[in-house]
């Protein structure tokens, strides 16, 4: 039975609780005894879509610090889609973001003409902490101005200590992957992001006519 | 020999071999592990048996700074240090200790001097003091952190350009359980600039280089492993580099990650080299089964879970059954793999750095230029060119900060300039005596050029900054130009020049003609605008009353433009002074300059391993029995020994792992067809180490 593996990368500034909010979507709960993530690390949960369908998050976690970055290690490669995630009380967390979208799409390796619609959602935690600095509307005017008119990108502002939101935004992201790319996956084969590549690029062209 | 009293009190050493014993021990300084206990069950790792082993070795080869490296000393570490011994050991056997002698007292003096500075670094170290080693009860509570903030602070102090990268705060709250906060300063000191060079610096270039080498060393040992991870697309470094840059502390359970520092120490990088390379070959068969990264690194998460898994569980012997995969692993490490020496590592870091200087600067390179919010029109090369020309500057003075946020003062601007601009060059001849007033001048024009383009007022230029200010004034054409000095000039912003600053703008002309030669056209028409200008002064609009008389921007352009130099001047050969293309003698990166410097500069340890690490070591101790002695306890020693490429000397212990029955065969013809050779090495490693130092506990145990 061929399965649905969806990886969804999980990016931002480091110490915003990017494992945090991974670790409470997988274990349902919150722990601060955890370990700074040193280059990056996965977990897979099964989830099931609104449409019904279950797919495997393989949800991949980053280093945070700077320095990571200029390793080209390419934790982006064949991802299906993006979480970025800031510290609603750090305003240069959500500053940051434009740098860390540009460098993932750069680094996804996906065709330029994909770029655009690649599905991302932008997650503000820590909003159980009282002294939030990035307002609502700042995060949903970032997210518009980067939302194409194939994908919305998607805020939540969570909160990986008591759980809020958590699970809606992770599920939402799992929902977001389109389907045709799906049963490319499945395939199986040894060329399948190529095989899903050009899909989506025929899809493309046959919806621009 | 106050120094000696003092340095030695520090030695656990000293303590376990003086005459109250009980007593001296209280007082020397020690890891966490006293407070907290040591992790492990010390029965369980015959602490109480290894530590008398260890006393004897003490008296038989002399100790701490005089230790002597005697035919059984990797023995007694291969099975396991003590607690008590096991951070003096590391830091004799690194060269740690030696360092800690000879600059006793900077650590607090460090601490002191920079107390209650903030930095970039400090801000990155605070945020994961909790999330170093958790699971360490130390680390639960403010004791464990400071201690922990106290040695990663000081270190980022002393060298600021290396700051603080994750996976230090991994490996020093590891070093810290067994080492007092100055040993582990200086212990990190030798991992930063010796064992690892480049791990943990800004580029991390080094931890890229040993993930190349180590790709390498795969390729050349398991070919069918490499081939399928080529094949599956498998990222080697995906699962690899974290193993590296955080000593395996991460990816082991703890007590196994202590085995592999005890080896490591001893025996340098390769260690880590062995190890990884062990662990693929051990698990090859499932390896060649994983078709992604996921999997790939699913099977390697699984080994590591089970290292202290028994191999033979249904063995008859309790010897046998007691044997774990962890064994197994070091053995595969050691005997597989011994042609991986300190040597070759040192000569494969050496063939493959320049690619990763050339791989690091263009990404760093091209994501900065990607980045930029605004690129002023300039080309890709063009900005190519900038790029390389700010930092190469800006590399000089970059003790502070990061890349990210790093401004360039004024100091360095003038610098930079003058890498674009021959004009903005200031020469020796610029800067003597007679050209007193004229330099002056110049950096007049520098300074206002310099406001100008830091348009957010931070009294520095990003990159950003630098590209936006040089792309407009490089892309103005003729009236802009013109408007652009205009207002460069007009110091209150009233829109006009007063006759002292039009006379300030022409200074500014002759200035940036200098070089053009005092006669000649340049010169007249200088003089020949400074005139004109005089004769067209007004008065403004509003104050036509006063005798006071400005120019206006638009006498100002018909000025220029009626004199042919000029306008030649304003409406292309400013503009084109910019050299924005490319100049190969200049193109040397900062990147390629701090690996330079880590070659050279720092007795060219890079190169050379660990060439130059203590200098005149043999002669600062007068208690050694000879010169030898204690360097031989050192890695270096290996390096003039050719017979010693082989794991240490083979005389002494090249049967000095644990020799397991032989382990699952299976993955490894499925890995290797070259086994073949494994028989010869069976019976040279036949001697078991393992049972001799079993049999010495016990009969420790027994008295």
């Amino acid at each position: 039975m061929p399965k649905d593996i969806l990886k969804v990368v999980i990016i931002g500034d480091g110490g915003v609780g990017k494992t945090c909010l991974r670790n409470q979507f997988i274990h349902k709960r919150f722990t601060s005894s955890y370990k700074a993530t040193i280059g990056a690390d996965f977990i897979t949960k099964d989830v099931h879509t609104d449409d019904g369908r279950k797919v495997t998050l393989q949800l991949w976690d980053t280093a945070g610090q700077e320095r990571f970055q200029s390793l080209g290690v390419s934790y982006y490669r064949g991802a299906d889609a993006c979480c970025l995630v800031y510290d609603t009380t750090n305003f240069q967390t959500f500053h940051n973001l434009e740098r860390w979208r540009a460098d993932f799409l750069k680094q996804s390796s996906l065709p330029p003409d994909l770029l655009e619609d690649f599905p991302l959602i932008l997650i503000g935690n820590k909003i159980d902490i009282d002294d939030r600095v990035v307002s609502r509307r700042q995060a949903r005017a970032w997210a518009q101005q980067h939302s194409s008119p194939r994908m919305e990108i998607r805020c939540f502002e969570a909160s990986a200590k008591d759980g809020t939101n958590v699970e809606e935004a992770f599920s939402c992201i799992a929902g977001m992957v389109k389907i045709p790319q799906l049963e490319f996956d499945m395939d199986g084969s040894d060329s399948f992001h190529l095989n899903r590549r050009d899909d989506s690029l025929r899809g493309r062209k046959s919806c621009a006519c | 020999m106050k120094d000696l009293k003092q340095f030695l009190a520090t030695c656990e050493s000293e303590a376990l071999l003086s005459d109250d014993e009980a007593k001296a021990e209280e007082s020397v300084p020690g890891g966490l592990g006293l407070v907290f206990d040591f992790p492990g069950d010390p029965k369980k790792l015959k602490d109480r048996s290894k530590m008398k082993l260890w006393k004897q070795y003490l008296q038989a080869n002399g100790r701490n700074l005089t230790m002597m490296h005697a035919a059984n000393f990797p023995k007694l570490i291969r099975v396991g240090l003590p607690n008590r011994l096991r951070g003096e050991i590391w830091e004799a056997c690194s060269g740690a200790m030696y360092l800690r002698f000879m600059n006793q007292g900077q650590f607090q003096n460090l601490l002191e001097t920079y107390k209650d500075k903030m930095s970039l670094s400090v801000e990155e170290i605070e945020k994961d003091l909790n999330r170093s080693l958790p699971e360490y009860a130390a680390y639960q509570t403010s004791d464990g952190i400071d201690s922990l903030r106290r040695v990663l602070t000081a270190y980022s102090w002393k060298d600021p350009e290396l700051g603080y990268c994750q996976a230090m705060n991994i490996v020093t709250s590891a070093l810290l359980i067994y080492m007092s906060e100055e040993q582990a300063f200086f212990t990190l000191s030798i991992l930063c600039d010796d064992y690892l060079p480049g791990y943990y610096s800004t580029s991390m270039y080094g931890a890229l280089l040993d993930q190349l080498i180590f790709e390498h060393l795969l390729e050349t040992t398991m070919p069918m492993l490499h081939e399928h991870f080529k094949k599956a697309d498998i990222q080697l470094s995906v699962a690899c580099l974290p193993w590296f840059l955080s000593l395996y502390i991460n990816s082991m359970p703890l007590l196994f990650a202590f085995r592999v520092l005890d080896c490591f120490f001893m025996e340098g990088p390769k260690i880590l080299f062995q190890i990884g390379l062990a662990v693929l070959k051990i698990n090859g068969a499932e390896l060649l089964q994983a078709t992604d990264d996921g999997a790939f690194m699913h099977v390697l998460k699984n080994f590591f879970a089970s290292l202290d898994d028994p191999i033979y569980p249904n063995a008859e012997t309790a010897k046998a059954r007691s044997l774990t995969k962890f064994n197994e692993l070091l053995l595969v490490a050691y005997r597989d793999f011994h042609i991986v020496t300190d040597t070759s590592i040192r000569q494969l870091r050496q063939t493959h750095q320049l690619k990763v200087v050339a791989g690091i600067e263009s990404f760093t390179k091209r994501s900065a230029i990607r980045n930029l919010d605004d690129s002023a029109n300039l080309t890709k090369d063009e900005l190519g060119v900038l790029y390389d020309k700010y930092y190469n500057a800006i590399y000089y003075d970059q003790k502070r900060g990061e890349r990210s946020d790093a401004r360039m003062n004024y100091v360095t601007y003038e610098r930079f300039m003058g890498s674009v601009a021959n004009w903005a060059k200031f020469t020796a001849r610029d800067r003597t005596a007679e050209r007193e007033v004229q330099l002056g001048i110049g950096q007049n024009f520098m300074t206002r050029l310099f406001e100008y383009i830091d348009t957010k007022k931070m009294n520095g230029l990003t990159f950003q900054d630098v590209v936006t200010g040089i792309g407009h004034i490089v892309r103005n054409g003729l009236m802009e130009q013109i408007e652009f000095f205009f207002n460069l000039h007009d110091s209150d912003k009233d829109g006009y020049l007063s006759k002292e600053e039009v006379l300030q703008l022409s200074e500014t002309l002759l200035w940036l003609f200098r070089e053009k030669g005092e006669e000649g056209e340049h010169l007249t028409g200088v003089s020949g605008f400074l005139k004109r200008a005089y004769e067209y002064l007004e008065a403004k609009p509003d104050e036509e009353s006063s005798n006071n008389k400005y120019l206006s921007l638009g006498s100002c352009r018909m000025i220029i433009l009626a004199d042919e130099t000029l306008e030649t001047f304003f409406d292309h050969e400013f503009a084109q002074s910019f050299q924005l293309t490319e100049a190969p003698i200049e193109r040397q990166s900062s990147l390629s300059r701090e690996i330079f410097d880590s070659l050279f500069a720092a007795g060219s340890r890079f190169a050379s391993g660990r060439g130059s690490r203590r200098p005149g070591l043999s002669r600062t101790s007068s208690k050694a029995p000879s010169s030898s002695t204690i360097s031989s306890i050192a890695p270096d020693n290996q390096v003039s020994d050719p017979k010693s490429d082989k794991i240490g000397s083979p005389s002494e212990d090249s049967q000095v792992v644990q020799a397991t029955p032989t382990p699952s065969t299976g993955t490894q013809e499925a890995v290797q067809k070259e086994d073949d050779a494994d028989d010869d090495e069976d019976e040279e490693y036949g001697d078991d180490v393992l049972e001799e130092v079993d049999r010495l506990l016990d009969e420790f145990e027994k008295s």
